[in-house]
């Protein structure tokens, strides 16, 4: 018996087919908590306190959270995806590449929470600046993402993993909510001070670091590791070739082409109505609440009904997300009733698609698999962020919006033939 | 696995007792080093919080240094009365409360500012009296502009804890200034009403926070309203400039700064990818016309013979204040050698008021949580220098006869 969950559950070794998996689950765990994923959720709320903590408070962001210029906003969204893209994928492969998904993610935790420390040290001596750190961030945050997926995916039964990734998302989402709250706190003790935001953020990254570092355990496949590792080329062939895999980047990739970034739903909440400014910063808080009390609910459902329908209905949400803003008479209702859709969406995509992927693609290769999605989807959100600019500014807020409820349409009929069903995959219940 | 650990209330992976104890001390341990790194982080928010104080506390004591030595100044009130023929002596002392006048809020010479003495007054409108005195009143503004018997006010919105602000519109002829009406706003940054105080105007950053980072990051939006009716009236980029070239009509065009002549002319800058100019435009027939002259923050003087702007010094992001003639069109420079980030009020048809850091510490007020500024007062008559009108005070809003 032992470390029963170092061996894990059985997962086929190479190039199954997804029905093949269902086969060894004679016994669902009722349990979903292990060790790792409340390690990583845990690290994960404390480092989201951290980082969103900055965030709050950096003049760029603050400004930001005002309301970006509409094509100044596609731009800032295109440099920030774009730095964390490189290093998602860069991150994904080498955890595969050297199997040790848990290193690689604590040292993308290490090094956001080390940029904290620059960002003190940035206050104090004015020929450092804080630019650099910022950047440095977002590459901590891309490298982390693939492999600390991977290792929850890894630590938990496939018949689990919607309810996983919920549990890991809610408690990432809390300390998303908790940061700015805490930063504003802080800025209210001590006007002016944000070395204390700053050292308070370093505090949160540094227990984030060491919950992960402590307590998630590496996770060795079952199957012995192959003697020469496949090179990081070989590693991206075998994950195209998983059946199912160019379905499911191509039908995510469709859906996230028509996926209006959060941002603009405020601005348009906020341009569009007298009262909202106000509670601008609160659209943000209100999403998140949504989001973090739905992600485990609808997590289970998409471990009940599968994944791809749940992922389906989320940007359905969209669609109704986008007539309510495109023709609603926005007052306060329509304006929470457009937020609930808004955390529903991300509830049933963001932990739903990584279970998803997990799913498909067998462990060796596990984290390039979900580095590949998930790059796939912030790529194609990105292009979305840029031509809806475009089309809001030439054409008009109801116009863009039009267009975009039309392509989303389209594109749940692409997704709902492209993405592989994973009802097979997961054991019954 | 739930078979082999029934009822196991450690946590999953943990199911020999060596791994339960070796896990136990793991909690511990980190419980210890959250314990010891949260004392540290709130001893840190303690120091820095000291140190937030006492930094206030000195820029206060300096304000009020400022301000004792300003009202002790022998000819001062000589300065001001001279701009405003027959002023009686004010017999109110500083410590007038406002509630219980029954005259207007501002008498013959009275200008209305923002108090800017650093600490819990900060903020705060107040009444500069012709002898150099303040009184505060309760209404709070990041900027202030008033005509006939309204005001508009831009203010932080206090309801929520993160930066919010809010455009107010109040009533000038009770002394309490009720607001009238108001909405949610960005980042305020002027502030004008009509001559007649029909229409309000209020320029803000929806992003960024600097006219010199237009064109880059910073974006603004006028807003005219007319104060009477519910809803905010129009945006100035809903306007057409009336101009061949397709680029003055282009979608990332901005503007700010709004002054008006009247009820419907104003003045304007508009920013259309090369440098800041100037524009006259019509509220009611939504057009705006090309001045040709590079500029911005028009301010229109009360006769509407006059327009000062401010001019962008090349390769600087400073500022120097020049003077047009409406009719002639000729134009100076004015006796201010610093640089004048503001869009100047009229005290009568020759007297500019504009707030500027107090000297010295330029710098080091840009980036402080409740920055000073002092209002100085400029005659536009060639060769005539600035004065000092008021420390520690912003935004002067004056009421035209």
């Amino acid at each position: 018996m032992g470390r029963m969950a170092d061996t894990g559950y059985v997962y086929p070794s190479v190039r199954s087919a997804p029905e093949r998996v269902a086969a060894p689950a004679e016994h669902v765990p009722k349990r979903v908590l292990s060790q790792n994923l409340l390690a990583l959720g845990f690290t994960s709320f404390f480092t989201d306190i951290s980082s969103e903590m900055v965030l709050a408070v950096v003049p760029l962001f603050l400004t930001a959270s005002l309301g970006f210029s509409i094509v100044g906003f596609g731009l800032f969204e295109a440099a920030y995806q774009g730095t964390n893209a490189v290093f998602r994928i860069w991150g994904g492969a080498i955890a595969d590449h050297r199997q040790n998904h848990k290193r690689t993610a604590a040292t993308g935790y290490a090094i956001s929470t080390a940029t904290r420390v620059g960002l003190v040290i940035s206050t104090f001596v004015a020929a450092i600046p804080a630019v650099p750190f910022l950047l440095a961030d977002r590459i901590g945050k891309g490298m982390r993402t693939a492999p600390r997926d991977a290792l929850i995916s890894l630590s938990t039964h496939p018949a689990r993993l919607g309810t996983a990734f919920g549990i890991h998302r809610s408690l990432d989402t809390a300390g998303a909510v908790l940061g700015p709250l805490l930063a504003f706190v802080i800025l209210d003790q001590a006007p002016g001070q944000f070395d204390a935001v700053f050292v308070m953020s370093a505090i949160a990254g540094v227990i984030g670091v060491a919950i992960i570092v402590t307590f998630a355990q590496e996770k060795p496949q079952t199957v012995p590791k192959p003697t020469n590792r496949p090179a990081i080329l070989a590693q991206w062939r075998e994950v195209l070739s998983v059946p199912g895999m160019k379905g499911l980047a191509l039908g995510a990739a469709a859906l996230s082409a028509f996926t209006v970034s959060d941002a603009f739903v405020y601005l348009i909440i906020q341009r569009t109505t007298d009262m909202s400014a106000r509670y601008f910063p609160l659209l943000f808080v209100g999403t998140a609440l949504v989001y973090l009390t739905t992600a485990v609910p609808v997590g289970r459902l998409a471990d009940r009904v599968g994944a791809r329908p749940v992922f389906l209905a989320g940007h359905i949400c969209l669609v109704v997300l986008y007539l309510l803003l495109g023709f609603g008479e926005l007052g306060l209702v329509v304006s929470l009733l457009a937020l609930g859709l808004l955390g529903g969406y991300y509830a049933a995509t963001d932990g739903v698609v990584a279970a998803l992927a997990s799913r498909l693609v067998h462990a060796p290769v596990r984290a390039t698999g979900i580095a590949l999605i998930t790059v796939v989807i912030a790529l194609a959100r990105m292009v979305s962020a840029g031509m809806f600019g475009l089309l809001w500014q030439t054409q008009g807020r109801a116009e863009a919006l039009t267009v975009y409820v039309i392509a989303m349409v389209a594109a749940i009929a692409v997704g709902y033939r492209c993405i592989p069903s994973d009802l097979s995959a997961r054991a019954e219940t | 696995m739930t078979a082999t650990t029934p009822g196991g209330v450690s946590l999953p992976d943990a199911t020999g007792p060596s791994d339960r104890d070796a896990l136990r001390n793991k909690l511990l341990l980190l419980g210890v080093a959250v314990v010891a790194l949260l004392i540290a982080g709130v001893g840190y928010l303690f120091w820095a919080s000291g140190r937030a104080e006492e930094d206030l506390a000195t820029r206060e004591a300096r304000a009020q240094e400022a301000i004792e030595a300003f009202e002790t100044e022998p000819d001062l009130g000589a300065a001001v009365v001279d701009e405003s023929d027959e002023v009686e002596p004010s017999p109110e002392d500083s410590t007038t409360d406002p509630e219980t006048a029954t005259e207007p809020l501002l008498g013959d010479g009275e200008v209305l500012v923002v108090n800017r003495v650093p600490g819990d007054d900060y903020g705060r409108l107040a009444v500069r009296h012709v002898d150099g005195t303040r009184t505060l009143l309760e209404r709070r503004c990041l900027r202030v502009h008033i005509a006939a018997d309204r005001g508009v006010c831009l203010a932080r919105d206090e309801a929520v804890l993160v930066p919010a602000f809010r455009t107010e519109f109040f009533d000038l002829s009770n002394p309490d200034l009720p607001a009238l009406r108001s909405y949610s706003s960005p980042l305020p940054s002027r502030a004008r009403m009509s001559p007649d105080g029909v229409l309000a105007t209020a320029t803000s950053f929806v992003s960024g926070s600097s006219y010199a980072d237009i064109g880059g990051e910073a974006e603004t939006i006028v807003t005219i309203d007319e104060v009477d009716n519910r809803r905010a009236l129009v945006g100035l980029l809903q306007f057409e400039v009336l101009a061949d070239d397709p680029r003055y009509n282009a979608a990332d065009r901005q503007f700010w700064g709004l002054s008006f002549e009247d009820n419907d002319r104003f003045w304007v800058t508009g920013f259309f990818g090369a440098e800041p100019e100037l524009l006259r435009g019509s509220v009611s027939r939504r057009t705006l016309e090309l001045v040709e002259q590079p500029g911005s923050c028009p301010s229109v003087s009360p006769d509407g013979k006059h327009v000062v702007f401010k001019e962008t010094l090349p390769g600087l992001e400073e500022y120097a204040l020049v003077l047009i003639d409406t009719e002639t069109g000729a134009q100076r420079r004015l006796g201010e050698s610093r640089s004048v980030d503001d869009q100047v009020e009229w005290l009568d048809d020759d007297t500019i008021l504009y707030a500027l850091h107090p000297e010295g510490t330029e710098d080091a007020e840009a980036g402080t949580v409740q920055p000073q500024f002092d209002i100085w007062m400029l005659d536009i008559a060639s060769g005539a220098e600035p004065e000092l009108f008021l420390p520690a005070a912003d935004s002067p809003a004056v009421l035209q006869p």
